[in-house]
């Protein structure tokens, strides 16, 4: 009993209980810091490997983008591009995506073996460009195919068709029009984002030519040369951080994804056995009557199958959740009636590239 | 300085001077000050977000070159026009119809060489077919337009169009970038070369670089009136012979580096062959624009413009619509008859006369005794008959078991005198014309010998 007096004694001596309230107040300044506010500085690390860009790809990079944005402690980020650019809405709206995105944090982009066209679009909404003395960049310009015949279609006696362009969309004199529409706006981009940067006339920026990573420094279609560690302490002096951690968001981005499909099919897996019978098969049937194969060979036989379907980076995903004939899906299946076939046109910022 | 000091003072007193200001002051502190040395060590500054830049996109104009209306009231003539098609060439009629219609204004009849595909160009013809069809075709024609052959043109063939040329028929070579390009196989043998690639203009085109503004050209009936036209993809054409149009300084080839002009329209060295290096400037609506339908007259024009000489072997083809058949003697009655019926199946409107109408296209036929009748028109073209027949082309011959055909033009008339030493002969020879057969024995391009197996 005296030993316990003695101790509360000890400890409420003005020293001790000094210290140990120090102590308190120190625990309490690091959590309000790491776990509250502002937290440790993270820079996101995004990596885009060689990626055509179209609906599909730009959702994924768009959700990867979204996710940095949303993530207070990630104070800027770092993309590695490789894309020979694609589809021309697509493209502009990941250029859209990243000004946005910069406006909030800055972005830093190393283009790695090809950012062409469409890709380069993407990486001038970024605060800093980097590239490889290697990397090949450029390619400003537009392809739109197919263009109407110069000849305007011939009149059927079958369809009845409103106005004399409603088949086409207009004449080719009109769809090279806003293909110098669709120019004129990619050189508007790069010139207002380059600035005083850009050594090249406008003429010059749309030849469309392709540059190497020296070329483009020199002419100013990039900022630096450089790979991911000078990008890494570029974000990270643009955002005034140090001692930062670094978040690999194409690992983030696939956890939740993962996280998301484990609610719809967790309740399916009760037992033990995740490929017993019923519960799988009615799992499979559930999907398969979505018309999902997986990889269109077929209906998809047992779980793993499935999964690996569902993540594989090419061909049929999640997104094609939409049953046949619903959004997304093939406008022959969806209108197996109409007697013409829907040929487009179609933009593309994209780099095609030397032929044979 | 001093309220400062009496504040921390009043405040250590409370932290220290109780147990209440110890338990809240103390650990307010220290979390404080780990939160600023925290915030030291991790953020060195803030980000400034740079400027999003205004691009401007109302400002994005796109101007296009004016369509123009072009008529014409050219003058009326005749003549054939033949349009190459069996050399897989890659265009359809639908694309020249701006051409076509420029060419029939003027009276000019097209044959195309070679049947229209069902999925646009031409059915591909055997190339055995393509000698013996070019060379049907061109006896007839003033004028040949090969568009973009898929296929070269063999020695044989080239020869034929160059004797065409040589003979004053007119030549259209157009070549197009967009398009399968065999036409040097043809237009080298002119001294023109269509060069691969295609022209471009960053600075000034009609909304697109391969849309090119052409507005300086060389004096020459094909470039009359023209000043500017537009080319929708062109190829440079490099030639011998005088270049018709040439680009500006902005204008570069894919394939050449550095500046000079470049030629998109250009004559050979021979007057009468002309290569144009783009066959969209032609196709509607893109006619219409600036210059372009008056180029295409100035190009009809050039065609119907042809001066082209026939010679023995085009029979019947040099008798402009019209002859007078003469016979040497009563009794050939039936041949001329026979030979007005060969020539109304090539509709040439023959009749049978006593004498020959002035100025108009003629035929002798008769037998050597008859040559008399005929004689101005022999001695003319160096040719005697008596005991033996004496030609400009051949040792004398004798007149036992032969024939002779003699062609001459005399103030832009045709004469043709057939004389044979009998009426069996005659006939056969008669029977050679209407088959063709005759070429084989032609000694020059105006005369014509035959002797029979059985000639004593």
């Amino acid at each position: 009993m005296n030993k316990l007096a003695a101790l509360g004694h000890f400890i409420g001596s003005w020293y001790i209980s000094t210290v140990l309230l120090a102590a308190v107040g120190l625990i309490l300044g690091s959590s309000v810091f790491f776990f509250a506010y502002p937290g440790k500085p993270k820079i996101g690390v995004i990596n885009i490997p060689f990626t055509v860009i179209n609906d599909r790809s730009a959702f994924e990079i768009g959700a990867m983008l979204d996710y940095v944005r949303n993530d207070n402690s990630i104070k800027g980020v770092v993309i590695t591009l490789t894309s020979p650019g694609g589809s021309a809405a697509p493209s502009e709206h990941l250029y859209f995506e990243m000004v946005k995105l910069r406006e909030e944090k800055p972005v830093v982009m190393v283009m790695d073996e090809l950012v062409a066209s469409g890709g380069f679009m993407m990486s001038m909404g970024a605060n800093y460009t980097l590239a490889k003395p290697a990397s090949f960049v450029g390619s400003v310009g537009v392809i739109l195919s197919p263009l109407p015949p110069i000849l305007p279609r011939q009149p059927s006696e079958r369809d009845a068709v409103t106005g004399p362009v409603k088949l086409d969309g207009g004449t080719r004199r009109h769809f090279v029009t806003m293909t110098e529409q669709l120019r004129q706006s990619f050189a508007a981009m790069v010139i207002a984002e380059r600035g005083d940067k850009l050594k090249m006339t406008r003429n010059e920026v749309l030849e469309g030519s392709i540059f190497s990573g020296v070329e483009a420094m020199q002419v100013g279609l990039i900022d630096g040369i450089g790979g991911r560690t000078e990008a890494i302490e570029k974000a990270a002096s643009l955002a005034g951080i140090a001692n930062f951690d670094l978040v690999d968001v194409n690992t983030e981005v696939s956890r939740i994804f993962n996280e998301k499909l484990e609610r719809i099919d967790g309740p399916l897996r009760f037992s033990s056995d995740p490929f017993n019978g019923l519960n799988t098969a009615a799992f499979l049937s559930l999907i398969n009557g979505l018309g999902i194969d997986g990889r269109g060979t077929g209906a998809a036989t047992d779980r793993a199958t499935l999964l690996e379907a569902l993540f594989a980076p090419s061909g049929d995903s999640l997104l094609t959740l939409p049953p046949p004939g619903g959004i997304g899906a093939d406008p022959a299946e969806a209108l197996p009636d109409f007697p013409l076939t829907i040929t487009g046109p179609k933009a593309y910022y994209l780099y095609v590239g030397p032929s044979d | 300085m001093a309220p400062l000091t009496s504040y921390l003072g009043s405040m250590a007193k409370f932290a220290f001077g109780s147990a209440l200001g110890r338990v809240l002051v103390i650990p307010l502190f220290f979390a404080a000050a780990y939160f600023l040395v925290a915030l030291f060590i991790y953020y060195r500054g803030t980000y400034d977000p740079p400027a999003t830049p205004d691009l401007q996109f109302e400002e994005i104009t796109t101007p296009l070159s004016a369509y123009t209306i072009f008529t014409e009231q050219p003058e009326v003539r005749s003549g054939l026009l033949v349009i190459d098609g069996a050399h897989n060439n890659d265009f359809s009629q639908n694309e020249i119809v701006s051409l076509l219609s420029s060419l029939a204004n003027r009276g000019i009849t097209v044959d195309i060489m070679g049947e229209p595909s069902l999925f646009g160009g031409f059915q591909r013809v055997d190339a055995s077919e393509r000698f013996a069809m070019l060379e049907s075709k061109l006896r007839q024609a003033g004028s040949l337009i090969v568009i973009a052959p898929g296929e070269p043109y063999s020695k044989a063939e080239r020869g034929l169009v160059r004797r065409f040329v040589e003979k004053g028929g007119r030549l259209l070579l157009i070549g197009d970038p967009t398009r399968s390009q065999q036409i040097n196989t043809l237009s080298e043998e002119f001294g023109l070369s269509f060069q691969p690639g295609f022209l471009y203009n960053q600075v000034e085109n009609d909304l697109n670089h391969r849309n090119i503004f052409v507005r300086d050209f060389f004096p020459d009936p094909v470039t009359e009136g023209l000043v500017e036209v537009v080319f929708y993809t062109a190829g440079a054409i490099r030639s011998a012979g005088p270049a018709l149009a040439y680009t500006d300084g902005n204008t570069f080839s894919t394939i050449v580096e550095g500046v000079e002009p470049f030629y998109p329209l250009a004559k050979a060295n021979q007057d009468n062959v002309l290569a144009v290096g783009d066959l969209t400037f032609m196709v509607p609506p893109q006619n219409a624009i600036l210059d372009n339908n008056r180029l295409i007259a100035n190009i009809a024009e050039f065609l119907a413009s042809s001066g082209r000489g026939f010679e023995l072997s085009d029979f019947p083809y040099f008798f402009d619509g019209a002859a007078d058949i003469v016979l040497g003697r009563p009794s050939l009655l039936e041949l001329g008859a026979g030979m007005r019926r060969t020539l109304s199946e090539f509709q040439i409107d023959a009749e049978v006369r006593n004498s020959e109408s002035p100025g108009k296209d003629l035929i002798f036929l008769g037998l050597y005794d008859d040559a008399v009748q005929v004689e101005r028109y022999l001695s003319f073209a160096g040719i005697q008959v008596g005991e033996t027949v004496r030609t400009p082309f051949t040792p004398d011959l004798d007149p036992q078991g032969g024939a002779i055909i003699s062609l001459q033009v005399q103030d832009g008339r045709h004469i043709l005198i057939v004389l044979a030493d009998s009426l069996a002969n005659l006939t056969d020879v008669a029977d050679q014309l209407d088959s063709g057969r005759f070429r084989d024995v032609i000694v020059s391009d105006s005369f014509g010998i035959l002797v029979f197996p059985d000639a004593g």
